[in-house]
């Protein structure tokens, strides 16, 4: 439509008519954050309500989810190869059926330890849909894949390989009556990491 | 067209002891824990002052950022419009909704939709919105604005919100337990987001140089109204826009800390495409940023939107942001809605005791107490100014020429303080004999004591 | 050293002893102080409403008597700092750029000029809250305001420290503006004695019954307000503390 193509060209022409004098880009030091990142990790997510369990393998990681999570009661959707839930991505096809998932189980990429923020993608967790539905999100890590800070993050990650990457960091909340902190508000209502390695 | 009186509006809600009380406490709390989190970070003074110099950059080579943006956007497969006003962002967005036989909307937070009164346009041609964020939608259901950038509903009391929610979602009015609260919420927005045709939110941060969208939310209500709906439109002013992604790093470190003193917040997500069968627009708004960009107070478009000016304004504490009445309020509101709006906002850079607070929190160091000089310079130069303030410095403008006007002048404040009776210095006349003793006369000014005790002599 | 000494009209007409223990204190040291009696306002309120382009009139005055010295020292933090930061509207010449670089008010000149390391007249045996006007905090900077994560500082406390018996405390929101703010104290009464009310009822939770301040413009709307609510505090002007003329 023209109208809008015009927009864009005036927009740009204001802004070149306009431009205050140029400043440079700052290069951004690599700050660390120091110390243990899965300690610091495990501390910032459990300030955050989330829980961080260690396992010192994946299938340890694996087993502890067959021993709790009670696949007759719940309904659960996994993305993992090695963990089968009992909603499949057939049951899902639609996101606006999502909500009928009670727990998600999936793969976290990647964890902060100046945060305790879990990366994950629209293909880690097959329909991001369900993760943030469930009532109950389980997310692996692997302990290599947890580095120091948002700098280490963001020099590592490739953003544009997905179209939904998101840190994650402890379970939805709010704040908004009277500034009094719930976990759980319209996302998950808790959030376990299974760190293992 | 009238204006807004910010200080009558605000004195309703401090003579209102309980609100100012609570309100007052809850943001002192957040730029409490906003001091403790930051005052961990060594180089916190160093980011501040790299996240104003990236801002100051980008601003300044802001067409070609954008360029880049729009190239990279398109690339991954988002739709990109531009829109030069709230009309014309208003006007794209229900091009979209009606070609898709739009009718249900769930809503992330968005400042940029606020400002161009998104909400109310849509609902004239039939397009429910429903706001997704708990103090969005509490505001929503009470037809009022946002009174706080982050926490839209501040202001209230739990009492207010359970009296609303019984009213509009047939909660139980007795139950005013802020879980109980947001239990009802998450219940009735599950039903709307399984209808819902189409998902909205704000952007925090575009990346020109991948081309995807930065929203950082705590609630989960943004992501959901992106991930569900097979339409997903957002809106982002143009001075959000960032270089590049390790640029990134340095603003959310700071965003959330400098918000609520939390460091992070719950979700933080990067939107770089539609997921598959679903349509992604981007609408890239101007709505007065490149005025603002010519002008002397082009620094106010490195605000990141965090509300820590608001959580630390002594004024907007007090007085809460609804008094401000515009889509902006506290600190950034009284130096940006004047841009907006003179004739309506003229009075708004006076609501500010020139503390400076604002200024040392905000994380892009935009110049706040500056601006705020700036625009009562440009009020008064514009003839906005209030009659009272004219007339006391037209009159003061001549007695301050000289001293000996001035010694005249003390000479009779001072008998005026020592002789008139007490009720005419406590009348109406004087503001500020509501709530002050008037100070005591002294018995003699230092001019008097210099003549009295050196007689003009001052050398040791 | 030639040193002018500027009393701003208010402290002048509301606060003499302010200005008074300044002068006197200053005397003490090996100065030329020089009164300079012609100077009357600053600028401030033309500043604060808006009305900096119409000072230049009364900046042209006051520059032509604030000339010819070292250095200019203001018994009030407000108005150091309009001199430091906001004389513009007059042409800056060197002359005009020399005061308002040598401008300081009391405090930053014994801290910074003189260095001041003793002060043996001085006693007041007290618990005394520092209140750190808005302006000397975050325009002059003569502590490190609570915002900034920066290691900490305070001139005036370092100086407050040096009187005998001294001990420096705070009201728990210690750099919270106590709301007078000028013309703002008028033009919204209601939020400014509401600041100032919730200031002086932190000093009582606190039992702190003296206050002092590098700002007597916030010294007297706290006393004012806090008379009015009965609340028992006594201020006191820094120099009056540092002078010893506090009893």
């Amino acid at each position: 439509m023209d109208y809008k193509q015009s927009s864009r060209d005036i927009i740009l022409g204001r802004i070149r008519a306009s431009h205050p004098e140029p400043v440079g880009h700052p290069e951004v030091p690599m700050y660390a954050i120091g110390g243990d990142p899965v300690k610091n990790f495990t501390e910032h997510l459990e300030s955050f309500d989330g829980k961080a369990l260690e396992f010192a393998s994946r299938a340890d990681a694996l087993s502890w989810l067959e021993g709790n999570i009670d696949l007759s009661g719940k309904r659960v959707y996994s993305s993992l190869p090695d963990y089968k839930g009992n909603v499949s991505d057939g049951d899902v096809t639609d996101p606006h059926v999502a909500h009928i998932v009670d727990i998600c189980v999936a793969q976290g990429l990647m964890g902060v330890g100046e945060m305790g923020a879990i990366y994950v993608t629209d293909e880690s967790l097959g329909l991001a849909a369900c993760a943030l539905f469930s009532t109950d999100l389980y997310l692996l890590l692997d302990r290599s894949k947890i580095v120091d800070g948002m700098h280490h993050a963001y020099s590592q990650l490739d953003l544009r390989a997905n179209r939904y990457g998101s840190f994650f960091t402890g379970p939805s909340a709010t704040a908004d009556i009277e500034a009094v902190h719930i976990t759980g508000a319209q996302g998950e209502i808790s959030l376990t990491a299974l760190i293992y390695g | 067209m009238k204006q807004v009186n910010q200080v009558k509006l605000g004195a309703k809600f401090i003579a209102d002891t309980p609100h100012r009380v609570s309100h007052d406490r809850c943001l002192w709390a957040a730029r409490m824990r906003r001091d403790s989190v930051a005052q961990r970070i060594p180089e916190w003074e160093e980011m501040r002052s790299l996240a104003s110099q990236i801002k100051m950059h980008t601003l300044s080579h802001l067409d070609s950022y954008l360029e880049m943006f729009e190239e990279k956007l398109k690339a991954n497969g988002i739709h990109v419009h531009w829109a030069l006003d709230a009309e014309g962002h208003n006007r794209i967005v229900l091009d979209i909704f009606q070609s898709h036989g739009v009718k249900v909307v769930t809503k992330g937070k968005s400042m940029l939709m606020d400002e161009c009164d998104m909400r109310p346009f849509l609902a004239k041609h039939g397009i429910e919105v429903y706001e997704a964020d708990l103090g969005e939608r509490i505001q929503q259901l009470d037809d009022q604005r946002p009174s706080h950038i982050v926490m839209p509903a501040i202001h209230k009391l739990r009492g207010d919100v359970a009296k609303l929610f019984a009213e509009k979602l047939g909660s139980d009015p007795d139950i005013d337990d802020p879980s109980y609260l947001n239990s009802v919420m998450r219940k009735d927005m599950r039903q709307h987001y399984i209808h819902a045709d189409a998902g909205m939110c704000g952007v925090n941060f575009g990346i020109a140089e991948t081309g995807g969208i930065v929203v950082c939310t705590n609630e989960g209500n943004a992501d959901i109204s992106a991930n569900v709906p097979p339409l997903f439109v957002a809106s982002m002013g143009i001075e959000k826009l960032i270089p590049t992604q390790s640029d990134l790093a340095l603003f959310i470190r700071l965003l959330s800390r400098s918000a609520l003193g939390l460091d992070i917040t719950q979700y933080t997500s990067h939107y770089h495409g539609p997921r598959k069968g679903q349509e992604m627009h981007l609408i890239i708004v101007d709505n007065g940023r490149t005025a603002r960009l010519g002008s002397e107070y082009w620094q106010v478009l490195k605000c990141i939107r965090c509300g820590a000016c608001m959580n630390t304004c002594p004024v907007f504490r007090r007085t809460s942001g609804l008094s401000y009445d515009a889509p902006y309020m506290g600190p950034i509101g009284i130096v940006l809605e004047p841009s907006y709006n003179l004739d309506r906002y003229a009075r708004l850079p006076y609501s500010c005791t020139h503390c400076g607070s604002c200024g040392d929190v905000c994380p892009a160091k935009v110049p706040i107490p500056d601006l705020v000089f700036y625009w009562r310079d440009v009020v008064v130069k514009q003839g906005k100014d209030q009659l009272s303030h004219r007339i006391e410095e037209d009159g003061m403008e001549l007695v301050l020429r000289s001293a000996t006007n001035l010694s005249h002048a003390e000479k009779l404040g001072l008998w005026a303080l020592r002789n008139l009776p007490q009720g005419l210095l406590n009348s109406s006349l004087n503001p500020w004999a509501k709530a002050h003793t008037n100070p005591e006369p002294p018995k003699e000014t230092f001019r008097q004591y210099y003549a009295r005790k050196y007689n003009g002599n001052t050398k040791k | 050293m030639k040193v002018g000494f500027f009393v701003p009209c208010y402290v002048d007409m509301l606060a003499p002893q302010a200005a008074i223990s300044s002068f006197e204190l200053l005397k003490r040291f090996d100065l030329d102080v020089e009164y300079i009696e012609q100077a009357a306002c600053c600028g401030l309120p033309l500043t604060d409403m808006g009305y900096d382009h119409k000072a230049c009139v009364l900046e042209n005055n006051l520059t032509k008597w604030l000339s010819g010295y070292d250095y200019i020292v203001i018994p009030s933090g407000i108005c150091t700092d309009q001199i430091r930061n906001h004389l513009v509207a007059v042409e800056q010449t060197p002359e005009v750029r020399h005061i308002r670089e040598t401008t300081h008010d009391i405090v930053d000149f014994l801290h910074d000029v003189l260095q001041v390391k003793s002060l043996p007249w001085a006693k007041f045996p007290h618990k005394v809250a520092l209140h750190n006007g808005c302006h000397s905090l975050r325009s002059l900077r003569q502590a490190r305001p609570t915002e900034l994560m920066i290691p900490d500082y305070s001139k005036p406390a370092a100086l407050l420290e040096l009187v005998d018996g001294l001990e420096v405390a705070y009201a728990t929101r210690r750099d919270e503006c106590c709301g007078f703010g000028g013309v703002f104290s008028i033009w919204d009464e209601s939020c400014s004695s509401q600041q100032g009310l919730d200031k002086v009822s932190d000093y009582e939770r606190n039992g702190l019954k003296y206050v002092t301040s590098a700002d007597f413009s916030c010294l007297m709307h706290q006393q004012c307000i806090a008379r009015k609510n009965g609340v028992d505090i006594k201020t006191y002007y820094i120099a009056e503390i540092l002078n010893g003329d506090a009893v």
